[in-house]
């Protein structure tokens, strides 16, 4: 068995009044126990969905094809409430937004104990000994009185870290976090970096990472794999994929980002981006999408969503959106 | 130099106090001036002030203190009617164009409600006036092919255009109004990183060519860092520093500014974890100002 968890070749359309479409096509990851799997892409790109299908929280009407491992287990053999028994125990999520993932109504010790008791069935005072180790372990002080306390009491950043700890109550093997550092100030999200950074490394979690944001990628994970249009069209160690990205789009994705390899380094490289081209999220900064088309150069094998491609006129991704 | 004329807008010691318990003072004693073709950037993060400055522009908030001049003349805070005519010339693009342009006109109509506005405020101005609109009548497909969209898009309504078209779009429709005044207020925060630098870019392109001045409001400093003559940066309803981009960013002064410039990840692939502040009791120091070059 391998450990962690392991996507393979998911597929994913949502069935509409004019057929079947299209959201992601063999998507194929793989997140080692102690690492960070980065998966970035633009809006409607199926970052988020993928994230979602591994907990069993695709869309209605989703038609699924492929397998999911969780420490060789076979996920997609599992449905309805047993699947109860993976969601928040043997994975754990982190959404973007922390004031609408934690219920304003219940205290914190509440949201921290609820289901560590429901999955682990531990006693009262045991859930509350757990919950204050979840607590100390993302660096929320005030011990049993934070527990006491709303969610609104806090800042932004610990609410982050709250949910953080609500994760990693039930010490899931696997955290899907999902833009989770994206609403907050760079000099807080630099702390809630630092320590799913530390999380990783000192219980061996397995977490795949969620962002658009590529300077948060290059920050937390060990390989980061980039997705367009439903399609992982590359992945590779952090290091690679930066500073040597073999897929067109990774290069015109980092060539349109400040700072990047290659991207924009002072204000004289504007002068090599055309502002009045209607290129927009596809990192084509011609607008004819050269990238589209080395896309399916690149992968002949690949054509089968051609009605889809067909339709591409840059507002598909708004759609999606 | 900028500091030998007249500012568009002359901004001295505002204070705004939101009423609460207890009030919020989101922002305390706060100056600057702004020039003609200048691009600006003001930086910080959420709850710095920096939004209540636009208000306070746009006339959207009034001062508890402190007092704001457009081209000399103080900026009247906006009551039950519209805005005085002459101070249309301070136009704005907000953060999200999803919900600043209206769902259920096209974008044409939209467009030319800017023009329409430009062209009471040239008919009303005396010769002369600082506030005049000088540029050529355009229409709203002018305009839309101005932003890199097609003058046909016209009869399109705003939700038929991705998020970037959009703000494009809400460019467009701010410049039309021919602005001496641009404000755009966290603008590109709401779009995907490759068009970020894009859409920036061509908003201080097209201000700056119209002869206005773009206060280019973001928490992202990676980006208008590209863009912007100056920075300003807030902290806690302060200037915490200013100055020259060039000068803020390879030689920050502000205990502030530091910390702001070392917590942004560079996309380098160096896998560098961005240094977490320490705490926030060395930010209430002195404001650092560099000099014009």
């Amino acid at each position: 068995m391998t450990p962690g968890l392991r996507i393979d070749s998911l597929s994913l359309s949502i069935r509409g009044e004019d057929g079947l479409t299209p959201i992601l096509d063999r998507v194929s990851l793989q997140v080692g126990r102690g690492e960070v799997q980065g998966l970035a892409g633009e809006s409607g790109s199926g970052k988020t969905i993928t994230g979602l299908t591994v907990i069993g929280l695709e869309p209605p009407r989703a038609e699924v094809t492929g397998r999911i491992w969780l420490d060789g287990e076979d996920l997609m053999a599992i449905t309805g409430r047993s699947l109860n028994a993976i969601r928040g125990r043997r994975v754990g999520m982190v959404f973007q937004d922390p004031t609408t993932s934690l219920h304003p109504q219940l205290t914190v010790g509440a949201q921290l104990t609820d289901h560590v008791r429901y999955h682990l069935g531990v006693s009262r005072a045991e859930a509350l000994e757990r919950a204050q180790t979840a607590l100390d372990r993302v660096g929320v002080a005030g011990g049993r009185e934070t527990l006491r306390r709303y969610p609104h009491e806090f800042s932004g950043g610990q609410r982050q870290r709250i949910a953080i700890a609500i994760a990693l109550a039930c010490e899931p093997a696997v955290l899907i976090a999902d833009e989770p550092t994206t609403a907050l100030d760079v000099t807080v999200q630099a702390g809630v970096l630092a320590l799913i950074r530390s999380l990783v490394d000192s219980l061996g979690l397995a977490v795949l990472f969620i962002t658009h944001d590529l300077g948060v990628m290059s920050a937390v994970a060990d390989r980061v794999a980039i997705m367009r249009r439903g399609r992982i069209v590359e992945n590779g160690e952090r290091a690679q994929v930066f500073t040597a990205p073999a897929h067109p789009y990774t290069r015109e994705l980092l060539a349109s980002l400040p700072g990047a390899t290659g991207g924009l380094r002072s204000r004289a490289d504007l002068a090599g981006i055309d502002p009045f081209g209607s290129g927009d999220p596809t990192g084509d900064p011609t607008g004819d999408r050269p990238a589209d088309a080395a896309l399916v150069r690149d992968r002949p094998a690949d054509d089968d969503l051609a009605g889809r491609e067909s339709t591409g006129d840059g507002r598909e991704e708004a759609a999606d959106a | 130099m900028p500091s030998e004329r007249a500012p568009v807008i002359r901004a001295r010691d505002i204070e705004v106090v939101y009423p609460g318990h207890p009030p919020v003072r989101a922002v305390r004693g706060v100056s600057f001036d702004l020039f003609k073709g200048e691009v600006v950037g003001l930086v910080g993060e959420s709850g710095c002030g920096k939004s209540t400055i636009a208000k306070v522009l746009t006339g959207l908030v009034r001062p508890a203190g402190g007092a704001v001049e457009y081209h000399g003349q103080p900026i009247r805070p906006l009551g039950v009617r519209r805005r005085p005519l002459f101070q249309t010339g301070i136009q704005m693009v907000f953060q999200d164009p999803g919900s600043s342009l209206n769902p259920r006109r096209p974008v044409g109509p939209q467009i030319r409600d800017g023009l329409e506005l430009a062209l009471r405020r040239r008919r009303q101005a005396g010769p002369g006036d600082p506030a005049q609109p000088a540029g050529p009548t355009a229409n709203p497909g002018d305009w839309l092919e101005r932003v890199g969209l097609a003058a046909g898009d016209q009869t399109r309504y705003p939700g038929s255009f991705s998020g970037g078209q959009r703000q494009r779009v809400a460019t467009a429709r701010a410049l039309a109004a021919e602005p001496d005044v641009l404000i755009g207020d966290e603008p590109i925060s709401a779009l995907d990183a490759s068009t970020q630098a894009k859409v920036a870019y061509l908003m201080s392109k097209l201000a700056v060519s119209q002869g206005a001045v773009l206060l280019f409001i973001s928490h992202d400093l990676s980006v208008v860092r590209l863009i912007a003559d100056r920075l300003l940066v807030m902290w806690s309803g302060r200037i915490v520093e200013s100055g020259p981009t060039e000068a803020v960013w390879s030689n920050p002064g502000h205990p502030y500014t530091k910390v702001l410039l070392g917590a942004i990840p560079a996309p380098d692939g160096a896998g560098r974890l961005p240094a977490v502040p320490a705490g926030t009791a060395a930010f209430d120091a002195p404001p650092v100002i560099h000099d014009d070059p």
